[in-house]
């Protein structure tokens, strides 16, 4: 408590008063849950019927890539979002200070070997987590982290992957994911006459392509939002 | 249901289309202006569609053919088209003012139109979709995407009212999102629609419903939650400015009358309704005076803003009435659709008087250096409409407003909304004071602040906001017509 | 008490926790944790409500509230890095503009 007292921005009584009203909102949303903790309301059995129709055996992802589709689609257009702004905010940084040079720290012999012996593994790894999200938890957003944190460590050791958002190919990359889900959706309005309907015989597949799309556009989201952060991260 | 489910895939392509404008955009290396242009314009036809479907009966489509509660359906009355249609002709005409607005290849040019494609995306989802996890993700997209409009100003205040702006509204979202997941824990539905079936008045409901409105009260700076509007909003380049009071707080708003009055309508005390209303009464007054002690025309333009959203809460007393509900409910759409008119002229033509002066000052703003006649016209007939005087649409949402007021004898509304005209009128005529004074600027600003050239597009298109906001008037009936022919009030 | 319960609670003290931070603290950093908290507590909420006995006593687990969740940490993610990213940003312009005219 007394650590916090430096950098608060409230009075002691404020604070006091806030804290006695929080708690008062705790007991009223604990008691409210009490009185209806006993009813059993899910949506398992709802999912479980119509998971031979998703394409895929794992619930999690049935509902993530097909039922609601929607939703992931709209999350991966949040991150493409946050990933375009950072570019332009890092590269408002460096256009008129291109002073530092690319970071000439010199970097460990350790850290180097790490990185080469690493990556390839954290490739493998993220294919695998993609591969596998069809059948047990894993999937799209997790290989793409993965594979993003290849890029973060290869950073760190001065061999930094391509960042420049201004880059065709970046930018290509960047749209991919949300692209994937768009363009399918309404590819299935002329397929199936219904938006984001896939046809059961090939849902397994389309869904894996859509994934293979997303993770790829992950990854780069994640280490261009990154490289916009860091200094000298937009060098090649 | 199924017969409206067979409907066009319409209310898909409302939100694809934006959508696709906004990855085309990222996408191309140059020019992503003209997709983003070509959406914009396509998205204004698709709504005039929606506005003429939704006569007959309201539009619901399930997406991937998942019906609720597996899936998300989405679902479109005349309120919700009401709100696209609106969206989309001010967002057309603020798109034709920021054509020349920014720098042609400028970074900030450049990602502008790809935000302004994901607002519009998240803005119409907003307005359409009818599952309540779906709002969240929306509400995001509206937030972030607005905050990073806001970034495009560079200097430290923008970055800082944009963080403050980024942190309030998260903390919004959360709130609302806890609420839906009370609501998820007791029914394992997130479908509004199997909501309002199944939901009663409960402890659990209540405490949702105040969890799910206080967030969205947060969003849509009701006061004593507004403390983050006037810097975000005047902070913020002006198109960008015209899009977040004109649009975004609306659709905030939107939602909280869809759960108030429908979704978990059980819930709502009158209690609740009341203290609604009066802090929107204390928002008309504290807003208007307010905007009577900035020193900045954007600042001032801004806490007007906060003013007028309390009109759109100091119904909900009436809305809660059966007496008046109708006319209460008339109010409110003419006031969100009027001020969205008006308010949008007034940041658009403030972004010109701040080019053509080089500041916004309003003690040191001359005659002198103010663009043509055209902005000035445009500002005042702004003006004159949210000053609720004829022939304007803020008069007819004023004269509804008080009309029902008196009809349930509620005079401490009446009062209090006449004295927020007088203000009002108060604070416009600080604005046009300015453009009648031909003294000569002070001296120690002469050779700094030379204002540019302000184009024509951009004073014509702060006008043809500015006249709508007059059309509105003279089109009370017919577009009341529009807005009642099925709507659905319980 | 049932497992699932004691669950919701703890996200919901969580989720006031993060919330009483948020609201006092005036450092950036402490305040964008304390809201990544909040999510937590929201998460936490939506997995209990996952986790369910059927009538026999065997464990069923709701697939929906997991995929939410995980659409919600992209989203917590997200809004993460664009706070964090506005941080810098906010603090190289302050330093600039204190070293920079004299």
């Amino acid at each position: 408590m007394n650590a916090t007292d430096a950098n608060s921005a409230v009075p002691p009584l404020g604070r006091s008063l806030l804290a006695i009203a929080l708690v008062g909102i705790g007991l009223v949303l604990g008691w409210a849950l009490w009185h209806q903790a006993n009813a059993q309301a899910s949506l398992t059995a709802t999912v479980m019927t119509e998971l031979p129709n998703s394409g895929v055996t794992n619930p999690v992802t049935a509902v993530l890539l097909n039922f609601r589709a929607f939703d992931t689609m709209l999350e991966l257009a949040v991150l493409l979002l946050v990933a375009v702004t950072a570019g332009m905010l890092g590269e408002r940084r460096t256009a008129p200070a291109g002073e530092r040079p690319a970071e000439t720290v010199s970097v460990s012999p350790l850290l180097l070997s790490l990185t080469r012996d690493l990556t390839p593994v954290m490739i493998l790894v993220s294919a695998y987590l993609l591969w596998v999200g069809a059948k047990e938890p894993g999937g799209a957003f997790q290989a793409g982290a993965v594979l993003a944190s290849a890029g973060v460590l290869a950073h760190f050791s001065g061999r930094s992957w391509r960042s420049d958002h201004r880059d065709t190919s970046i930018r290509m990359l960047l749209v991919l994911g949300t692209g994937a889900f768009l363009i399918s959706a309404l590819a299935m309005l002329g397929v199936t006459g219904t938006y984001f309907d896939y046809p059961v015989a090939w849902a397994g597949i389309w869904i894996l392509a859509i994934e293979t799309a997303a993770t790829l556009s992950i990854a780069v989201m994640l280490y261009v939002t990154f490289c916009a952060v860091m200094p000298g991260g937009d060098r090649p | 249901m199924s017969e409206l489910t067979s409907g066009p895939a319409l209310l898909a392509w409302l939100i694809s289309l934006p959508l696709l404008g906004a990855l085309t955009s990222i996408a191309l290396k140059h020019g992503g202006r003209w997709p983003a242009l070509a959406v914009v314009i396509a998205n204004l036809g698709l709504a005039c569609w929606l506005l003429a479907s939704t006569q007959s009966a309201p539009l619901r489509y399930a997406l991937g053919g998942w019906e609720a509660p597996l899936g998300i359906v989405l679902y479109a009355d005349t309120l919700s088209a009401m709100m696209i249609g609106i969206t989309a002709f001010v967002g057309a005409v603020v798109s034709w003012y920021s054509l020349d607005y920014f720098t042609r290849d400028s970074s900030s040019e450049r990602t502008f139109w790809p935000l302004w494609c994901l607002l519009l995306t998240a803005l119409n989802t907003l307005f359409l979709s009818g599952d309540a996890f779906n709002l969240y993700v929306g509400l995001e997209i509206l937030s972030l995407s607005a905050v990073a409009l806001v970034t495009l100003s560079s200097g430290l205040e923008a970055i800082q009212a944009a963080l403050r702006y980024l942190l309030v509204s998260l903390m919004g979202s959360l709130c609302y999102l806890l609420g839906v997941a009370l609501l998820y824990q007791a029914y394992a539905t997130l479908d509004l629609a199997l909501l309002a079936e199944v939901s009663g008045s409960g402890m659990l409901e209540r405490a949702a419903l105040a969890l799910m409105v206080a967030g969205l009260l947060l969003k849509t700076a009701l006061f004593p939650l507004h403390f983050w509007l006037p810097q975000a909003h005047a902070g913020a380049p002006a198109p960008v400015s015209a899009l977040l009071s004109a649009l975004v707080l609306k659709a905030t708003f939107y939602l909280i009358l869809r759960l108030w009055f429908d979704t978990l309508a059980d819930a709502a005390t009158q209690m609740g309704s009341l203290l609604l209303g009066l802090l929107g009464c204390i928002a008309i007054l504290w807003g208007s005076l307010q905007a009577l002690r900035a020193q900045r025309l954007k600042q001032l333009v801004a806490y007007s803003t906060v003013a007028q959203i309390g009109y759109l809460f100091a119904l909900f007393p009436l809305l809660n009435d059966p007496r008046v509900a109708g006319a209460a409910f008339d109010s409110v759409i003419y006031f969100v659709i009027a001020h969205a008119c008006a308010k949008g002229a007034m940041f658009l033509a403030a972004g010109n008087i701040l080019t053509a002066a080089g500041h916004d000052r309003l003690a040191d703003l001359r005659a002198a250096n103010l663009p043509s006649a055209i902005t000035l016209f445009a500002l005042a007939i702004a003006g004159v409409s949210l000053i609720g005087l004829p022939p304007t649409g803020g008069f007819i949402a004023k004269w509804l407003l008080l009309q029902s007021a008196l009809q349930v004898g509620a005079w401490w509304l009446a009062g209090v909304v006449l004295l927020g005209g007088l203000l009002a009128a108060a604070y416009i005529f600080r604005i046009l004071a300015v453009c009648f004074d031909i003294s000569p600027p002070p001296a120690a600003m002469q050779p700094s602040s030379q204002g540019a050239i302000v184009s024509a597009g951009r004073q014509w298109s702060a006008l043809i906001l500015a006249l709508a906001a007059l059309a509105l008037g003279f089109l009370a009936a017919p577009v009341l017509d529009l807005f009642d022919a099925n709507l659905v009030t319980d | 008490m049932s497992t699932s319960l004691l669950f919701s609670l703890c996200g919901i003290a969580l989720f006031l926790l993060g919330l009483y931070v948020a609201l006092t603290t005036s450092a950036m950093l402490r305040r964008i944790l304390a809201i990544n908290i909040m999510g937590n507590g929201v998460f936490m909420l939506f997995i209990a409500s996952a986790y369910q006995r059927g009538e026999d006593g065997v464990l069923i687990t709701d697939p929906v509230p997991h995929a939410l969740v995980l659409t919600g940490i992209v989203v917590a993610v997200s809004a993460t890095a664009l706070a964090l990213t506005l941080v810098c940003r906010l603090h190289e312009l302050s330093s600039a503009s204190h070293e920079g005219p004299e």
